[in-house]
């Protein structure tokens, strides 16, 4: 799953001119890039309240990174973005924690399906296919189901999540392989249980 | 349940989108906070988003190694081309000018009579290429040289006798074909008096000299001769007349 060459040109040009702090560049990448960051986060937080602040916070703190002109340690705008995004949940969860609420990226704790998205409450309905899978991904090892999101949902190429998540890319095919084949077992599982009910 | 099958479920998760209203609301929310409050201005010029295209073009492994390649090509063949122009056969550089001549003969390689020309021009620059070389002190060049000459008229000699062989065989299927369609209308034909020089209508046959002319062929045939006495003005007046007789009668 390798990212188009024309949309590795745009995004690798957009990243050069946010190096000069070029403000209509740094709109540009929120037009570009603000569903991939919000539905990255949304997987990560199970709501859109929360996504959307979170999604928020992200390229406000993207942008004040431009402007302090630290660019310097990310080398793309995807793993400028996702890092960010990234360490954004971490300090969510951290903060929800002293606040007694839990963190969905606690193994115990599953994605609640009957999600409060309207547009994706109707998606399940009418797909039972996709509404067994985002149960297992609800059900999946934290670490799985980033890799997993990132790859399969928002395209991201194994080079790139190594870069984001500071792994190797044989690491990361691994951890994809294992993801791919613990959703299908949960899958299969949940497709069982809906069955008998 | 297989894993393109669960892969393809999970594409289908990119339909997970936030709302248009609050991403419209965010745009609004981020530029007030990129622009400052202020009017959004193209902050940098055409040639600013040129130049990083270009840095970025440059920054790509492929572009830089086709960009090299492409410099090394064109200017190794450029330099070759210029000092290789004047090289004499024997030289070091000669060998470039004859890559370069063989290309523009296969450029030409469909039409005979253009690359018939070229190979004149060819045995015209053998020729002033002898003119500057001493043939006593420099004897391994001149032979080289005039070794080179006598082959490109050669060739040229050879692809001429063939046209004509071609020309005068279609002349003679013509010829056997007019005399058949003539040979059924024999009874008008008006017959000739050798005695009196007058035909059966009385009419006189007046026959008017005809100026010899010579064929390329025999021009070159000339230009060899003269080549070989040393008169190399003459030989490059003739392989011109020669070429300008091929291109007349193109």
């Amino acid at each position: 799953m390798k990212p188009s060459l024309v949309k590795q040109s745009s995004d690798r040009l957009l990243f050069l001119r946010l190096k000069i702090k070029d403000q209509a560049a740094f709109i540009q990448a929120y037009e570009a890039h603000q569903a991939d960051i919000y539905r990255f986060i949304y997987f990560k937080v199970n709501s859109e309240a929360e996504a959307q602040d979170l999604t928020s916070t992200v390229f406000l703190k993207v942008w004040s990174v431009v402007q302090a002109g630290k660019l310097k340690a990310y080398s793309t705008l995807k793993s400028l973005l996702y890092t960010v995004a990234r360490n954004t949940v971490i300090d969510y969860y951290r903060q929800n924690g002293q606040s007694g609420q839990v963190s969905l990226d606690d193994e115990t704790i599953s994605i609640d399906v009957a999600d409060r998205r309207p547009d994706a409450l109707v998606m399940m309905e009418q797909d039972s296919d996709l509404r067994i899978i985002y149960q297992a991904l609800a059900e999946l090892k934290p670490e799985y189901r980033e890799v997993i999101i990132m790859h399969f949902v928002n395209e991201l190429s194994v080079a790139e999540i190594a870069q984001i998540t500071g792994k190797r890319s044989g690491n990361i095919r691994v951890i994809i392989h294992r993801g791919l084949e613990a959703l299908r077992k949960l899958a299969a599982e949940t497709d069982i249980a809906t069955t008998s009910q | 349940m297989n894993d393109h099958f669960v892969s393809q479920q999970l594409k289908k998760l990119r339909q997970i989108q936030p709302a248009t209203d609050w991403v419209d609301q965010q745009r609004q929310v981020i530029m007030a906070q990129v622009y400052n409050g202020q009017t959004p201005t193209d902050q940098f010029s055409y040639w600013t988003n040129l130049w990083l295209s270009f840095k970025y073009a440059f920054s790509q492994p492929g572009v830089v190694v086709s960009a090299i390649l492409t410099i090394v090509l064109l200017g190794g063949g450029t330099t070759s081309y210029l000092a290789g122009r004047h090289a004499k056969p024997g030289d070091s550089l000669y060998i470039a000018k004859q890559i370069n001549e063989r290309a523009k003969l296969l450029v030409v390689s469909f039409d005979r009579d253009e690359q018939n020309r070229l190979k004149l021009a060819m045995a015209s620059q053998r020729v002033t290429d002898m003119s500057g070389v001493d043939p006593v002190t420099n004897q391994k060049q001149a032979e080289a040289i005039s070794r080179e000459f006598k082959q490109a008229v050669s060739e040229v000699k050879n692809q001429l006798v063939k046209a004509e062989t071609k020309a005068a065989a279609q002349a003679v299927i013509k010829a056997t074909k007019s005399e058949t369609e003539l040979a059924a209308t024999t009874s008008t034909e008006p017959t000739f008096s050798v005695a009196t020089g007058r035909d059966r209508d009385d009419r006189i046959e007046i026959n008017e000299p005809i100026e010899a002319t010579l064929t390329p062929r025999q021009i070159i045939e000339e230009a060899e001769q003269l080549f070989d006495k040393q008169d190399y003005s003459a030989t490059i007046d003739k392989l011109q007349a020669a070429s300008e007789l091929l291109e007349s009668s193109k």
